[in-house]
């Protein structure tokens, strides 16, 4: 099985790159730290908004920080919050549609009406709604981040059960007496797999956006925490005059975004049982 | 098929729908915008970018005509135009509203509705002769009934909506005629001129529209009346605000007819729009766009000093804060000077050398707060902590670069081993705080505040230091008590001798600074304007109340 | 069908009831109250107290609720703390900019998805499909001020042809439209590319292909067509997403609409506008998707027996 979708995602090449590029800023966020020469944190302030130069090779930003160490401990921030609240959200949001899909009734009902009335909260303002709520911080946008993700999944965990729920196989189970948990574990959850991870990935890569958006309204992710999104914010004043301050942060959080788009179509197309790619 | 046609069909009717209904609104709302000529200007006026400057050394076509509309862009909307309860900014309300004696672009108290006055021998009387025919904006001639009217709103005892502490110096309003009026203080108060020629209550408002519409006013034409030199014409919120010119008005006839007043707040914006010859005029320039655009070809940027200042509040609740050694120790670990150059230089900002504006009186300068790590360590370690401590500070975005001092300073702090924690809080949130009196719902201990009031006098400290509200319980808001102070301002707001104010104020001065210290005072504000090259005698005062009515545009 | 359809419609009612309980709720859970947020810090206690009693603030939440709903249903959507003006008459001065937004914007992404996902299915796996899905997904990528903030830079200052705040003329639209477009081409590009590449492996295409029938007209009337359900399906939820996702955009641009107005609403805690706006703009987003529910039901009947 591994090995045949193995070889449909190979075909992608599109979203090899994607795969590798991520593998790479996975890596710096998890051991780049330790290759810097400044604290991301340490400021000059005699030399703020400086230049590409041999010490800063990406220059300072408004307090006379090095962008570069605050770009590589930001991918851990940005990339931190994204893995964190989505990972959460999406084990949260996997136990609720199970719950709702297969046992039914009043708890689907309940569980249903809680996604749809967070479903129905247009797009960004959800978000704003419960960062106003929990407050600012990294810790609460990564909550906000994991309950915004939540709707999704489980909506489409609960359909994936629905369908499988009266297939003759699981009745089989049922019948021989297999625990409801062992049901649900050994074989609606591997069912589902395949959406769950084309689901999740993409939600990875909007988080991170979220999270900018966030702070671009004034909430989310503080300074001095280096992130992403908060840098690109604090830059955009001085894009006229510095914009390296801006491109960088920006080129991070669009190749990222972009690497977690390409990669989940690549993990559609190559787990699809349909088997589109001839 | 059938179904699958059907289901187009709905699905390009919902759309279709949408589609009239919003159109037809926006055509309804745009022809609605056109209350002068010149609103559809902006565009019309419009040049390239990159439009070449017209020199004509023998000034032969160069038109000399003036333009009837300003277009300005401020960095947010007015919340309302209730001079009495506006806290946005005076830009607007000092447009359409006059005060019985004001400061002028100099920044000198001078007569505006009340033409001359005279005070009692007990000083406790306040006789204001009014200038007679001033008409408001609904062509009523402002009388004394009208001042009386204005001031008891401000000191109401039982509607306080519109109340403000500075006013509560006066005790009644008595209207000897219709163009004398009396104001009675309970004792003597030595900045009282200040007072009416800087306070929000010192605006006159009329009469009969206060009674009339009361905690409604300040949202629509009708309820924004004044005897400024322009009035309110129209107001789509956060959209637009047009102004027009009052041709009564008794200083005479503004040149330009029209101020459109636009609210932009994303800073880049806002540049981009004055760079691009959508605006005229703008408020608020960024430090990092100031040099840049003063080197753009048409437009310049104006720097005039402010009477603000920002400064960090120690929360003397806090049994830590109680030892001023450890106050004094936090103080010195912080280097003001650098912090304020790196982040306000570009505005023309410095460290503040004293606890209120140079402008006001009372000052008298005393440097920098000192700034010595080793110092601040021994401070430390005589006060019985040798490693240092541990603080946290409250912060808000609202005050330009309030986030970044407090990083800088955790920086900076560390260095004498003190350690900081910043908590950032959001608009809402910190003036709930801060409106507080209950020390529970404030766990910090220092945090960010402005200072600064048109009344430009010392007495401001007593509002913000005064162990208690006078005549309450109710402590101010950051609990600092000191009883040398409470005499000290006390005696010096109720003499009108200056020489004794200008002493009790320089001891203040001294205990707040260092002795006992209150907090951290960080930069003089100053106010930035960038206006385009067309627009011409420009002037603002520490209000930043600016002058639209001397103004002219040229239209070039 | 009927049956299905009044099913859905009577499932809106329990949800917008459902709706506006939490939010009514949820949002005065947020710390920070709309008064003091109005008079801002450093205003005597008093003052505060005094607002907050005259609006009603300090009455029990359950009989603001209770008060709310009844006056929602005399039509008065309240009155905004901030402006003191009736919420109806707020929204009903910013509803139509949105409007106008969202349908241009889902116009464009939907016109330029399509072509650029039909492209894309036919020449899959290929330089030009993986060209197509990377570029369309490039804007979506970036945040959206950012994007914004380009285009600004741009078209206004860089080349002068566009104005770059409010939005009085047909050319205010511009920059807008295209920032809000560009944020669905990849989704929709997306959706047509995997809605043509189900229908092009089917039989009949392959038939009328085997027949001598031209491409163009077996990839326009055959393929295209024929994928037409997830494709409209995806333009209703992009319409609803722009309803309020467009804040950011409305942020920098300067434009009055309904996603600057939530957020507006949301800092300055103004509870009426704010329960009244999530109120309209959710019930449209759930009426859109009940419509598009409804179509893919029409089409396909396994759906209504679920």
């Amino acid at each position: 099985m591994i090995k045949v979708f193995l070889k449909r995602f190979a075909k992608k090449k599109l979203s090899v790159v994607a795969f590798f590029v991520l593998m790479f800023f996975i890596f710096i966020a998890l051991f780049g730290p330790r290759l810097c020469k400044y604290d991301p944190l340490d400021q000059d302030l005699r030399n703020i908004y400086a230049g590409i130069s041999r010490e800063h090779w990406l220059g300072t930003d408004n307090l006379g920080r090095d962008t570069l160490t605050r770009l590589v401990y930001g991918a851990r921030v940005s990339l931190g919050i994204s893995f964190s609240g989505v990972l959460s959200g999406c084990m949260i949001g996997i136990l609720l549609g199970v719950c709702a899909g297969y046992f039914g009734k009043w708890v689907d009902t309940v569980i249903c009406r809680l996604i749809d009335v967070m479903l129905a909260f247009p797009g960004l303002l959800l978000a704003i709604v419960i960062s106003a709520v929990l407050g600012n911080g990294v810790k609460n946008t990564a909550l906000a981040v994991s309950i915004f993700s939540v709707p999704s999944i489980a909506r489409m965990v609960r359909s994936v059960v629905l369908g499988i729920k009266n297939q003759e196989y699981i009745q089989a189970c049922q019948i021989v007496g297999e625990s409801n948990s062992r049901v649900i574990f050994t074989h609606v959850i591997p069912n589902a797999m395949s959406q769950i991870i084309v689901n999740t990935t993409l939600n990875l890569g909007s988080a991170i956006l979220t999270a900018s958006s966030l702070s671009f309204l004034g909430m989310g992710v503080q300074p001095p925490d280096p992130e992403w999104g908060t840098m690109l914010n604090n830059a955009m004043t001085v894009i006229r005059t510095s914009p390296i301050g801006v491109v960088m942060p920006g080129i991070c959080i669009t190749l990222v975004v972009l690497s977690f788009s390409l990669l989940g179509d690549g993990l559609r197309d190559a787990l699809d049982p349909k088997l589109k790619n001839v | 098929m059938k179904k699958r046609m059907l289901a187009c069909l709905l699905l390009t009717s919902v759309l279709l729908t949408t589609i009239f209904t919003g159109c037809g609104a926006k055509d309804g709302a745009s022809s609605g915008n056109e209350p002068a000529p010149e609103s559809a200007g902006g565009s019309g006026t419009q040049k390239e970018a990159e439009e070449p400057e017209e020199t004509d050394g023998g000034g032969g076509e160069a038109e000399t005509g003036y333009r009837d509309t300003i277009r300005v862009a401020l960095n947010g909307d007015q919340d309302n135009l209730d001079p009495h309860n506006n806290r946005t900014n005076s830009i607007v309300v000092s447009q359409i509203y006059g005060r019985l004696v004001t400061r002028d672009m100099n920044n000198e108290i001078v007569p505006d509705l009340a033409e001359s006055w005279e005070v009692s021998e007990d000083e406790l009387t306040w006789t204001f002769h009014l200038r007679k025919g001033v008409k408001f904006h609904n062509g009523q001639e402002f009388t004394a009934r009208d001042v009386k009217a204005s001031i008891e709103r401000t000191i109401d005892k039982v509607n306080t909506v519109n109340t403000t502490e500075a006013m509560g110096i006066i005790d009644e309003v008595i209207i000897v005629d219709d163009y004398t009026v009396q104001l009675v203080t309970g004792k003597p108060v030595g900045p009282f001129l200040q007072t009416m020629s800087g306070n929000l209550g010192g605006m006159m408002m009329c009469a009969d529209v206060i009674e009339e519409y009361g905690a409604d006013i300040g949202y629509d034409p009708e309820t924004v009346v004044g005897t400024g030199p322009y009035r309110l014409a129209e107001w789509n919120k956060e959209e637009n605000m047009t102004l027009e010119a009052n041709e009564d008005y008794w200083r005479g006839t503004p040149t330009i007819k029209y101020i459109e007043f636009q609210a932009i707040p994303d800073d880049n914006a806002r540049s981009i729009a004055l760079e691009t010859d959508q605006i005229d005029f703008m408020f608020r320039v960024p430090p990092s766009e100031v040099s840049r655009l003063n080197a753009v070809d048409g437009i310049h940027v104006e720097t005039k000093d402010s009477m603000s200042l920002h400064l960090f509040l120690f929360n003397m609740s806090r049994p830590i804060l109680e030892d001023p050694r450890i106050r004094q120790a936090i103080i010195a670990s912080v280097d003001m000077e650098t912090m304020v150059s790196a982040l306000f230089g570009e505005l023309g900002e410095t460290v503040a050398t004293a606890p209120c504006s140079p402008l006001y009186f009372g000052y008298k300068e005393m440097g920098a707060q000192p700034y010595d790590v080793e110092m601040a360590k021994e401070l430390l370690a005589e006060a019985g902590y040798p490693d240092g401590i541990e603080i946290s500070i409250m912060t808000c975005g609202i005050y330009n670069n309030g986030i970044e001092m407090a990083e800088v300073m955790k920086e900076m702090m560390a260095e004498a081993n003190i350690t900081l924690n910043i908590e950032v809080m959001e608009r809402a949130a910190f003036s709930e705080a801060m409106a507080s009196r209950n020390p529970d719902d404030q766990p910090w201990d220092m945090w960010i505040m402005g200072l600064g009031n048109m009344a430009l006098d010392y007495t401001e400290l007593r509002n913000f230091f005064r162990s208690t509200v006078e005549g309450t319980d109710r402590p101010n808001g950051s609990y600092y008590a000191n009883d040398e102070l409470d005499e000290l301002t006390d005696k010096a707001l109720y003499t009108t001798n200056e020489e004794v104010r200008q002493e009790c104020y320089e001891r203040v001065a001294e205990l707040v600074w260092w002795e006992d210290p209150a907090g951290m005072w960080a930069n003089y504000r100053t106010n930035v304007f960038g206006l385009n090259d067309r627009v011409q005698n420009f002037e603002a005062n520490v209000g930043s109340e600016v002058n639209f009515w001397q103004m002219t545009v040229l239209d070039q | 069908m009927l049956k299905y359809a009044i099913k859905r419609i009577l499932q809106m009612i329990p949800l917008l009831i459902a709706l506006s309980v939490i939010v009514f709720f949820l949002i005065r859970w947020i710390p920070g109250d709309p008064v003091s947020a109005m008079l801002g810090p450093g205003v005597p206690a008093s003052n505060i107290e005094f607002e907050r009693e005259r609006l009603g603030l300090n009455d029990p939440i359950i009989v603001q609720y209770v008060r709310w709903v009844r006056d929602i249903f005399q039509g008065d959507l309240g009155k905004s703390i901030v402006s003191k003006k009736p919420v109806v008459y707020e929204i009903s001065r910013r509803l139509p900019v949105t409007l106008t937004l969202a349908v241009g914007g889902t116009v464009i992404s939907s016109v330029l998805g399509v072509i650029l996902g039909v492209i894309a299915a036919m020449r899959q796996n290929r330089f030009l499909d993986n060209l197509i899905m990377s570029v369309s997904l490039l804007t979506v990528s970036m945040p959206s001020f950012f994007f914004a903030l380009m285009l600004m830079l741009i078209f206004s200052v860089q080349l002068g042809w566009l104005p770059s705040i409010g939005l009085n003329s047909p050319a205010h639209a511009v920059m807008p439209l295209l920032a809000l477009g560009s944020s669905g081409l990849g989704f929709m590009a997306r959706t047509t590319r995997s809605a043509m590449l189900d229908v092009i492996r089917q039989d009949y295409i392959r038939t009328s292909r085997s027949r001598g029938i031209p491409e163009k007209i077996v990839i326009y009337s055959h393929a295209l067509k024929n994928s037409m359900i997830p494709i409209i399906t995806a333009i209703g939820l992009r319409f609803g997403g722009l309803l309020a996702g467009s804040a950011v955009t409305e942020t920098v641009f300067s434009i009055p609409g309904m996603g600057k107005f939530l957020v507006d609403s949301v800092t300055k805690r103004d509870y009426p506008c704010l329960q009244a706006a999530i109120l309209v703009l959710a019930t449209i987003f759930i009426v859109v998707n009940t419509i598009v529910d409804l179509i893919y039901a029409a089409v396909d009947p396994r759906i209504r027996y679920e």
